[in-house]
């Protein structure tokens, strides 16, 4: 430290130079990891221990029938408030996610794209996602207006919305293929490291496909983590994903790579039911038993 | 030289005496009759249906003190605030006029006179003396609308000859520096055929706590008139407030009234519109946020006199914390009425489990071939729509500010004029901003049991 730097400017600095360090030892240790994850909604048991890891860079797919708990998976890493994790963690780049609320979960940098995105009567995409993107600056630190709408626009111009959409309040009225953009619009903006998608393939036309997918790659990189769920494997023909899982009643029972999507695609789901157990689980399945 | 005020029971008149204030005879018989009247008639009751729900324990009607002198650090607050309108307009604090900004010179040669009521009756005194408490606009506050008409001195006086459309809105406020001060304020608005006007109303307190108002509005609408009025309304924490306003609707005259509420202890609100003339219309809005435990109370009455008449009300009240509100409405159809169009509806958005809406829509037809409808809702933040919000990274009261001024949007919308919707959005939205408390109000049903595993 050179003589003249007041006391303060020198505890400033030391502290950048401190949180640099402490951010290039966590990059050891970032990744999205769910350990043994079992959770519950009232008195029924959905996930019955769940274990995956995606670091940044990595595209994940999880397949599974209807009633598997793919949903509920989402849900519960975004901290829907109806379930209860009963066993497990949730550990996002090193910090536990579960004694946090949805708001900071999604600020440290996990979104998820709804399979049914809510209305919000009244507030417009453009303010929506400015009170959104506000929240992830500094205290104190205001969003530029213009830099905002600049990305806005170009974003919407890339999933090809118009621009009058964004004084629409957000969802109301939109069809299910303009949900679904707008879900995918509100992703690129905020830009997170994870990003969880729900379902988003469904109730999506061939050419809303194709744009949703185009957003979802764009955004891919070294430093962001896809989850993708999904029933079938159309999406996955556009967003080529690293890894596939294949859960049945709440567990993981497959993984590999995408050619096990594939296979999916061609045996159906019918053949794991019958070796893992339906997802309309048996009294002793809900009981926690093994089968 | 005494106090033109009638004698006191519930208002202490300061040592000294209140200041002198010289009425003419005419005005002087108006508030003999009125006390008189006052004393006969009964406080309010919940046995009275005009006063069901009301929370009868907030109202206050005595400890205040009338012609209370205003501060001089307060009175360059104002001026302040006053400087920013630059429109033609009156200032009363304490029910005396600190500043006032004249008219346009244009607007003088067409006749338009706009005054404080003092100076109307040594100037106007035949035009004032032919409007002034002609107008009965009580819909229950009986007792308090004659209190007014013993007690009002201060307000304002706006006319506007027939044919002239006023190109400048019109600015007047009345507010209260002390919280043991009682105010009066009365707003007399005539416009002659054709006429049009804009008025901007603001009630409020440059004080922290308590105060006493009882304010009317009678305002009169001929043929074919246009009437814009945008009130605000934020009273000081405690304060006990009345606004009674009628407005009376000529053949195709039209009203627009948007009422914008936030503050105050308790608040009642009695708006009438008397739809006298075939083709009259009138729309009454209304945007509350009610916090603490604030209490708004609005009463309101859609007289339809006259066929082919129009009504079209919407009072939208957000209520926080422990905050209360009542609606209580009446659609009123005369047998000679017909084809009446009326709608109304109240909607109540409760951001806490402590907070109490109360809804009466009615309606009473009595003629053939109407159109009539009404509605009311309470309801809270929808939980999925929450969590989408909060998924978003937005913490709960900011999404609670987002839901509520979403919520409100479709009242602000309706404003026609595009300056005051917008800076009506802006004080609305700011009011919003300025209280936000972490960790408020959470709905039960978000309130998240322990998410950790249980202990082994």
């Amino acid at each position: 430290m050179t003589v003249g730097i007041s006391r303060r400017e020198d505890i400033g600095t030391l502290c950048a130079h401190r949180e640099e360090k402490e951010y290039e030892e966590i990059t050891e240790f970032m990744s999205l990891q769910i350990c043994d994850l079992h959770a519950r909604i009232v008195e029924r048991t959905i996930l019955r221990g769940i274990s995956l890891e995606i670091r940044p860079g990595e595209t994940h797919a999880i397949m599974g029938p209807n009633g598997s708990g793919k949903s509920t998976l989402s849900k519960v890493l975004a901290g829907h408030p109806d379930y209860e994790v009963t066993q497990g963690s949730i550990v996002l780049d090193g910090v536990s996610l579960l004694e946090r609320e949805p708001d900071e979960r999604a600020r440290m940098g996990l979104f998820l794209a709804f399979q049914y995105p809510c209305e919000i009567p009244g507030v417009s995409i453009a303010n929506f996602l400015r009170a959104a993107a506000q929240t992830r600056l500094p205290e104190g630190q205001s969003l530029s207006v213009t830099d905002f709408y600049q990305k806005l626009y170009q974003e919407m111009d890339a999933l090809g919305m118009q621009r009058t959409f964004s004084s629409r309040p957000l969802n109301a009225g939109f069809s299910g293929g303009e949900k679904k953009r707008a879900e995918i619009l509100q992703m690129a903006i905020l830009h997170p490291r994870y990003s969880v998608l729900d379902e988003t393939d469904s109730g999506l036309d061939i050419d809303a496909l194709k744009v949703v997918a185009g957003g979802v790659n764009r955004l891919r990189g070294p430093e962001t983590g896809f989850l993708i769920i999904t029933h079938y494997q159309r999406l996955l023909d556009y967003v080529a994903p690293d890894f596939v899982h294949v859960m049945v009643a709440g567990r993981i029972v497959q993984s590999g790579g995408p050619e096990l999507a594939l296979e999916l695609e061609k045996r159906g789901y019918g053949f794991l039911e019958e070796q893992y157990g339906s997802p309309d689980a048996s009294p002793l399945a809900e009981a926690g038993v093994q089968r | 030289m005494g106090v033109d005020l009638p004698k006191r029971v519930i208002l202490d008149i300061p040592d000294g005496g209140a200041k002198p204030v010289r009425l003419p005879r005419w005005w002087k018989e108006i508030q003999d009759v009125a006390w008189v009247d006052y004393e006969r008639l009964p406080m309010p009751s919940r046995k009275d249906e005009r006063w069901r729900f009301t929370d009868l324990g907030k109202l206050a009607l005595s400890g205040y003190t009338v012609s209370t002198s205003v501060p001089q650090g307060t009175r360059g607050e104002l001026q302040n605030f006053f400087r920013g309108g630059r429109a033609p307009g009156l200032l009363f604090a304490n029910d005396s006029l600190l500043f006032s900004e004249p008219l346009s010179l244009e607007a003088k040669r067409k006749g338009v006179l706009l005054a404080p009521l003092l100076d109307a009756a040594a100037d106007a005194p035949d035009l004032l003396k032919s409007w002034l408490f002609q107008e009965r606009v009580a819909l229950g506050a009986e007792k308090l609308e004659t209190l007014h008409r013993a007690c009002a001195t201060a307000g304002a006086f706006l006319y506007v000859p027939a044919g002239v459309e006023m190109e400048q809105h019109v600015d007047l406020s009345f507010w209260l520096t002390e919280g043991n001060a009682a105010t009066f304020p009365h707003v007399l608005v005539v416009l002659q055929e054709n006429a049009r006007a804009r008025i901007h109303l603001r009630f409020g307190s440059t004080n922290s706590c308590g105060g006493f108002a009882c304010s009317v509005q009678e305002l009169f609408l001929g043929a074919g008139a246009q009437l814009e009025l945008f009130t605000r309304r934020n009273w000081a924490e405690g304060t006990c407030s009345f606004d009674l306003a009628s407005v009376r609707l000529a053949r195709d005259a039209t009203a627009t009234t948007f009422q914008f509420n936030q503050g105050g202890g308790y608040t009642r609100t009695e708006s009438r519109s008397r739809l006298l003339g075939p083709g009259a219309r009138s729309v009454m809005l209304s945007a509350t946020v009610a916090r603490d435990r604030q209490e708004f109370d609005q009463r309101s009455f859609q007289e339809h006199a006259a066929p082919n008449t129009k009504s079209d009300l919407l009072y939208k009240n957000a209520l926080y914390d422990s905050s209360r509100t009542i609606f209580a409405g009446m659609i009123d159809v005369d047998p000679g009425a017909r084809q009446t169009d009326a709608y109304q509806s109240n909607r109540n958005l409760l951001l806490s489990p402590d907070a109490e809406a109360n809804a009466l829509p009615g309606l009473e037809i009595l003629a053939n071939d109407v159109r009539c409808t009404h509605g009311a809702t309470i309801g809270q933040i929808d939980p999925e729509e929450l969590f989408y919000c909060l998924q978003r990274g937005i913490p709960l009261p900011a999404a609670q500010r987002l839901f509520v001024l979403g919520f409100l949007t479709d009242v602000i919308d309706r404003i026609s004029d595009a300056d005051a919707r917008r800076s009506l959005a802006e004080e609305i939205d700011s009011s919003l901003n300025d209280k936000v408390v972490p960790g408020s109000s959470l709905p039960s049903s978000l309130r998240r049991t322990s998410l950790l595993p249980p202990a082994q």
